[in-house]
């Protein structure tokens, strides 16, 4: 074995198998950020499938809060048609605004809230509003792993050849932070 | 397949491997204890003279014998691993006595959702819930060598934690999870596990033949207590910390589970259990040692979990706070209402109905619908226009009774005074309730979910009346006051119902209701609250 030949082989390893142990960190990063997306999107559509359900039940106590009940119902409609993420989160955020003042409504209706359809479908909420806060954090996560992988050395220059490019943050109003009323049941 | 070498590489645990090494260790010094002995007595026999001493024997193992000895102890280890790892979360659960939930308890419920919720925070672990029906406060985390993860809690922690504080219990279990430290600590439990069973058995053994306590118990008490210490010296005290950690970072609410940490600390944390062999995996060690509770490197290396202050500490710091500020502001749990019936709309009564020649009512449509002699083609009419048709050509009646067929819910009657049950929660559990005679209707395992949550306010009249079945109860020792069996017929099978003391009110003597056939238990009026008041505290 000449020194030429070792050198050759150490050429090709930094040619070839280095980039491509990097362009496959990058591609798991990416996936990741895909995965912790679809847990988003599968809470997001439970909730919406939710909504229906709890309209109908308050418009059986509450005849006179129409308002606010076309509210939801309007909110879900722009929420379900959204397409992109900045749209997803401000429609969102529209829709967690129009169930708040739901919940406030409901409030006053003393049979309403006495209901055992209604407590159930305040805990499924309140506990889907949890997981879309939980998945979030989890996917912002990921993408802040994603995107300092992209912008820093020596990953930037893979993520320049083959078009990496940033994610955007899922950002929400936090509904822990003012929660829907804690289900009393 | 159980189990083979491939997997612990797969695993790339380590820590399993030296488990393993630690079990031969143990195994290897006992064997070399024995030999010794045997060797030192017939070395004692020969001094007196009766047997003959060769010279070629001397006291110390030649390298021969210590080779067939580790070949043995190498073999006993590996028997006793397989016996540790076949069913091993199934094994466990029994020995904790965890059962997975009752979807219907508005307890349970919580419970799966809360531990949904943290799933998705750790990017969607699966994980099982399992709950004790016992009244002490403390979690546990489990897995085993094909993936499965259950996170389970006792009664007591669900009933006293609010859901914040449940959050951060459960995020501690689901840190062990995400490091993947859960499978070491259940193998080891479940390798200490195997003595105890031998040991349950042994007891249980001589109570039958009520002999006292003598050798071969000694022996597996000396050997398990010996064992568990060889094997928690590999179950850090940082494991506890770092899941404190884990937690934290998915809740981001460092109080959520400093505030349980606390609770806990001042309560019972259950030990029931027979040695603290299943110590590891608890969130908090239910014995409550000195030794726990201590620092250095003794304890660091003999215990399992670090001082629960140490841990409380550290989560206050994360959260910019002091013990001081901290401790008066630990509230406990707002209770969940109860007797709430569950279907609730008010309904006015204005329907009746034919049955045979007579017309029965008034009526509201839920109650047609749940009456037995009704169906879709029973005459029905409603007060004011009184107009006769089959049930099924009213909207309002049809629709209950389709909802009545894909709900899967029986219809029951009182077989005290047959008007229909309700369904009603009783402590979070859904149960049958007569509103005419105020009895119940009640599943055997619901009624042991029920007595541990003493939640009930008890009222004077309540306490004369366990006041009373005290006396009569020592008045009858045991009797039957009523002859059995007794008249009622089961609601479900419509067989006659049995006359039964309840065990759990032991000493006292208490006569109830049971169908064995439908495991169900029918409680005149007060008699659940009797049951609750005679068994607190007691579990
Ligand atoms: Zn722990
Ligand atoms: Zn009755
Ligand atoms: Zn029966």
């Amino acid at each position: 074995m000449s020194i030429t030949f070792i050198t050759l082989l150490l050429i090709a390893f930094f040619l070839l198998i280095v980039p491509a142990i990097l362009y496959n960190s990058l591609v798991r990063l990416r996936v990741r950020v895909k995965t912790a997306w679809s847990q988003i999107d599968v809470q997001l559509k439970r909730r919406h499938d939710l909504i229906p359900n709890l309209v109908e039940t308050v418009r059986g106590y509450a005849k006179h809060e129409r308002e606010t009940l076309e509210n939801v119902t309007k909110a879900r409609i722009q929420a379900i048609n959204a397409t992109n993420l900045r749209e997803k989160a401000s429609s969102e955020n529209i829709l967690t605004g129009t169930l708040r003042s739901l919940f406030a409504v409901a409030e006053n209706y003393p049979d309403l809230k006495a209901n055992q359809n209604f407590l159930n479908l305040q805990e499924e909420l309140t506990t889907t509003e949890n997981k879309i806060a939980f998945a979030r954090q989890f996917y912002n996560d990921e993408v802040m792993r994603y995107n300092t992988a992209i912008q820093t050395i020596p990953r930037n220059i893979i993520a320049r050849m083959f078009t990496f490019t940033e994610s955007d943050f899922f950002e929400l109003e936090d509904p822990r932070e003012k929660a829907l009323p804690e289900v009393k049941f | 397949m159980p189990f083979s070498f491939i997997d612990i590489e797969t695993k790339q645990s380590r820590k399993i491997i030296l488990l393993f090494l630690t079990l031969v260790i143990f195994y290897f010094i006992g064997f070399l204890l024995i030999y010794s002995a045997s060797e030192l007595t017939i070395f004692i026999e020969s001094i007196r003279g009766s047997h003959q001493w060769h010279k070629t024997h001397s006291i110390l193992p030649s390298f021969q014998t210590i080779l067939i000895l580790l070949a043995t102890s190498f073999l006993a280890a590996l028997v006793h691993w397989m016996l540790s790892i076949r069913n091993m979360i199934n094994r466990m659960l029994s020995v904790i006595r965890a059962k997975p939930i009752d979807p219907e308890d508005r307890y349970h419920l919580l419970f799966k959702n809360i531990v949904d919720e943290v799933s998705v925070a750790t990017g969607g672990i699966k994980i099982e819930p399992y709950v004790v029906a016992s009244r002490y406060l403390n979690a546990f985390a489990l897995s085993d060598f094909h993936g499965r993860s259950i996170i389970g809690i006792s009664e007591g922690l669900l009933l006293k934690m609010n859901r914040r504080q449940l959050e951060g219990v459960i995020a501690h279990e689901a840190g062990h999870l995400v490091w993947d430290d859960c499978l070491p600590a259940t193998v080891s439990c479940s390798m200490a596990a195997v003595y105890a069973g031998l040991l349950r058995m042994i007891v249980s053994d001589q109570e039958r033949a009520r002999l006292p306590a003598s050798l071969p118990l000694m022996v597996a008490v000396f050997i398990m207590r010996f064992l568990t210490l060889f094997l928690n010296t590999w179950i850090s005290r940082e494991r506890e910390i770092r899941a404190d950690a884990t937690a934290v970072r998915l809740t981001r609410d460092p109080l959520s589970l400093a505030e349980p940490l606390y609770l806990i600390s001042r309560d019972w944390r259950g030990d029931f259990l027979p040695s603290d062999e299943l110590a590891p995996i608890f969130i908090v060690n239910p014995i409550e040692r000195k030794l726990e509770e201590s620092y250095g490197m003794f304890a660091d290396l003999f215990t399992t979990h670090p001082p629960i202050r140490k841990r409380i500490d550290i989560l206050l710091d994360m959260g910019h706070t002091d013990f001081k500020t901290f401790e008066p502001n630990v509230k406990e749990k707002a209770k969940i209402q109860d007797e709430i019936p569950i279907s609730v709309p008010k309904e006015e009564k204005t329907w009746y109905a034919l049955n045979g020649k007579i017309w029965q009512g008034p009526f509201s449509p839920s109650e047609l619908s749940s009456l037995k002699w009704t169906d879709p083609f029973t005459w029905m009419t409603r007060a004011h226009d009184m107009k006769v048709r089959s049930a099924f050509e009213f909207e309002e009646i049809n629709s209950l009774f389709k909802k009545r067929l894909s709900s899967h819910l029986p219809v029951y009657t009182c077989p005290a005074c047959k008007n229909s049950l309700e369904r009603v929660y009783y402590e979070g559990v859904p149960i049958w309730r007569c509103k005419e005679c105020k009895g119940r209707l009640v599943k055997t395992e619901q009624l042991s979910r029920i007595i541990v949550r003493e939640e009930m306010m008890f009222t004077e009249q309540l306490k004369e009346k366990v006041k009373q079945v005290r006396l009569s109860s020592l008045k009858n020792k045991g009797r039957y006051i009523k002859e059995p069996p007794s008249a009622l017929t089961c609601p479900a099978c419509g067989n006659i119902m049995h006359r039964t003391f309840y065990r759990a009110v032991h000493p006292y003597h208490m006569e109830i209701d049971t169908c064995r056939m439908c495991s169900l238990f029918w409680l005149d009026q007060d008699e659940l609250e009797i049951i609750q008041y005679l068994t607190q505290g007691r579990l």
